[in-house]
């Protein structure tokens, strides 16, 4: 805690360009319960996926300070996608082969052995998760009230769109054309998304 | 008819962009029959691939995060909201406030709308929460907000959520606080049901601790709600919000529609009466809150406010434990007592409550080592029982004056004499006194009967028909022991 004020300070140099500032913000709103969420799925505490997570992203923000546009191709939110993404995998690889202690959950290690995830599958399926989640909750800031619950209630839900119709008080048509709008809303948005950290993925062998 | 006609690409594109609904009339009537019309809007707006993922992905987000993005943001408010704010300075965000930059629309409360933020200078994500037009227009609304938030700006506690800066000049005044990241209490209460007695205790304290700081201040919260209790990460940590915006909201909306705004469900009956509260009023709403983590459900419900209203005057509603049998009988009477009608007969302060519940917790922690504290009676229980007594002494004072006038004239004792020594009991003796015994209970509880019926006015006695022995009068010394033994325990608890 004592490293953060210096920590913040350079970040805060790091980050005076508006365009970084805003791309810090939103990475952290998107990486955050990523990480939250790989270590709770790793076993740990609420409590101490906080502080893991607090960790990854104080280290992630120490080495935002070696960025640079001219060296580095690319968007400063995709370089720190693949950045955080290399510390938290390299996080768990390290927690992961500590022996194991008498209370550890066998169940919890069969689970992770069935699902075949490793830290990078894990990763990305959570990254992949916060993606949509984060454009969903964009795209919803577009569209009224019923166009969001006939989508939300048909492709979400699988609801049927008579169902639906009758349920939000719209013309089954209309349900059809709600829908659209807002799964195509949310592709953009994931598009966008993946195009801004998809850059520093491929050609990264890991 | 342009209806039969299936749908170009233009139409289509479109009918993905246009927001112009009358437009798309003819068109919903074309989809609904014909299906591959609706296939090519389909497969326009995304490939078959983005609707499977899309479903996928947001059907097995966290079902908390689920929940909330179920719900469409109220639109209204949306538009409302983007009146308060200045042009934003970078696309992405929403607008400004002050010197905040807007990110997007979080909530909206009696008051106006909550938006997230940045503080840009301080690095640190924060809520802001401006006051709605309505309110702001209101001369009354607007300086009350102020001296409230101002007030509110001054408790520090960790269990309130702090006020970082109040602009009440602004065209819209408005106040920000920390962004508390988790959910409130009504959610999760309506997404994982009744909370466990622990956790209850654990929340409840929090808030008495929180309530117990402001109260200090002279700050009454006056709208203590699950909706108002932030769960930091979920249950770490409750802090309470929107200290004092309740009342200038009432303000706001009592001028204009004469009537309260909001939902009536956790108001104390003095509240609801429109009275003067202080701050046990929130100790009442505390109690609400608890049950509503007890049992799922608010204390009083009803189809109107106005019957909710009723309902927080005039009934009692079951206690906790009889709906959860899982809310141990102890948690269930101090709810009980918070939610007493008269302010006086709930605790007198937050820090009372919080002291019990923090003793409660340690008892539910480690049974062994920490008796569960005792809640004693209600001010009003102990003043009847006080009176009760007076009485009763009173009336056993003037029935031992009058028999003893009686035994110094009157016919011989219907009772065998008393005192007898236990070396002397004999069979017959005994069962002597077996019979008087029975006929001093039967005397006394005729005797209760009468006394009850005087509790009303203690000082015209009605002629109580006196019996008339010495076994009676030593019983009745026996007692009158007794209900000063009893009044100086009374003495000493209140």
């Amino acid at each position: 805690m004592d490293q953060l004020p210096d920590t913040r300070h350079s970040l805060l140099l790091q980050l005076a360009e508006p365009a970084n500032q805003s791309a810090w913000k939103d990475f952290v709103r998107l990486y955050e319960p990523v990480i939250l969420r790989m270590a709770m799925k790793k076993g740990l505490q609420l409590s101490d996926a906080q502080d893991l997570c607090q960790e990854v992203l104080t280290r992630v923000a120490r080495t935002a300070e070696t960025w640079s546009p001219d060296r580095d191709r690319g968007t400063f939110r995709g370089w720190l996608s693949q950045v955080v993404r290399n510390l938290a995998i390299d996080h768990f690889r390290r927690t992961s082969r500590r022996p194991i202690m008498p209370g550890d959950s066998f169940v919890r290690d069969n689970a992770d052995a069935t699902n075949g995830s490793t830290e990078e599958q894990l990763f990305d399926h959570e990254e992949r998760k916060q993606i949509f989640f984060r454009a969903a909750e964009v795209a919803r800031d577009s569209f009224t009230d019923k166009t969001w619950l006939a989508f939300w209630q048909t492709c979400v839900e699988h609801q049927s769109p008579q169902f639906a119709a009758q349920q939000i008080g719209i013309s089954i048509g209309a349900v059809y054309i709600a829908r659209s709008r807002v799964i195509k809303k949310i592709r953009t948005i994931v598009e966008q998304l993946d195009s801004e950290t998809g850059i520093w993925r491929t050609g990264h062998a890991n | 008819m342009q209806t039969k006609h299936c749908l170009n690409r233009k139409q289509i594109d479109d009918l993905l962009h246009s927001e112009a609904a009358e437009l798309a009339l003819e068109m919903e009537q074309h989809l609904e029959a014909c299906s591959s019309c609706r296939q090519a809007l389909e497969q326009v707006a995304a490939g078959k691939n983005w609707w499977t993922e899309v479903g996928n992905q947001l059907s097995t987000v966290d079902e908390l995060d689920r929940d909330l993005l179920s719900q469409p943001v109220p639109k209204t408010n949306s538009r409302l909201a983007l009146q308060m704010l200045d042009a934003p300075t970078h696309p992405e965000m929403l607008g400004r406030v002050g010197r905040f930059d807007v990110e997007r629309v979080v909530g909206q409360g009696g008051f106006g709308v909550v938006f997230k933020g940045y503080d840009s200078e301080l690095n640190r994500a924060i809520a802001i929460k401006v006051l709605s037009p309505h309110l702001a227009s209101s001369g009354v609304a607007r300086r009350r907000f102020e001296r409230e938030a101002q007030a509110a700006a001054a408790v520090n506690h960790p269990n309130v959520v702090p006020i970082h800066a109040v602009d009440a000049s602004a065209e819209f005044p408005y106040l920000v606080m920390s962004f508390v990241p988790g959910h409130s209490l009504q959610t999760v209460v309506n997404k994982s049901g009744p909370l466990d007695a622990k956790s209850i205790v654990r929340i409840a304290k929090q808030i008495a601790a929180g309530l117990s700081a402001a109260h200090r201040q002279g700050l009454v919260h006056r709208d203590i709600k699950p909706a108002n209790i932030l769960l930091e990460n979920d249950l770490n940590r409750a802090m309470i919000t929107d200290f004092g915006l309740a009342r200038a909201a009432d303000d706001a909306a009592m001028t204009q529609t004469g009537w309260l705004a909001g939902t009536p469900h956790y108001m104390s009956p003095e509240q609801s009466r429109g009275e003067d509260i202080d701050a046990r009023s929130d100790l009442f709403s505390l109690g609400s809150v608890m049950y509503f983590m007890a049992t799922g459900r608010e204390p009083f419900r009803g189809e109107t406010p106005l019957a909710i209203l009723r309902r927080i005057g005039e009934s009692k509603p079951l206690s906790a434990h009889l709906i959860n049998s899982d809310i141990p009988r102890g948690l269930s009477a101090v709810i009980d007592r918070c939610l007493e009608k008269k302010p006086r007969d709930r605790f007198d302060s937050a820090n009372d409550v919080e002291q019990w519940l923090e003793q409660y917790l340690a008892h539910l922690q480690k049974p062994q080592s920490h008796k569960s504290p005792k809640i004693g009676m209600s001010r009003s229980m102990r003043q009847r029982v006080s009176r009760w007594s007076i009485s009763t002494a009173l009336a056993v004072g003037s029935i031992s004056l009058g028999s003893w006038w009686a035994s110094q004239f009157a016919a011989p004792s219907p009772y065998p004499t008393g005192g007898v020594a236990e070396s002397n009991l004999t069979l017959p003796v005994w069962i002597e006194s077996m019979k008087a015994e029975q006929a001093f209970e039967r005397d006394m509880s005729q005797l209760e009967a009468d006394v009850r019926a005087l509790e009303s006015q203690p000082f015209e006695l009605p002629p109580i028909n006196v019996p008339n022995s010495n076994t009676f009068q030593s019983n009745v010394s026996g007692l009158e022991l007794q209900i000063r033994e009893l009044e100086r325990i009374l003495s000493d608890t209140q």
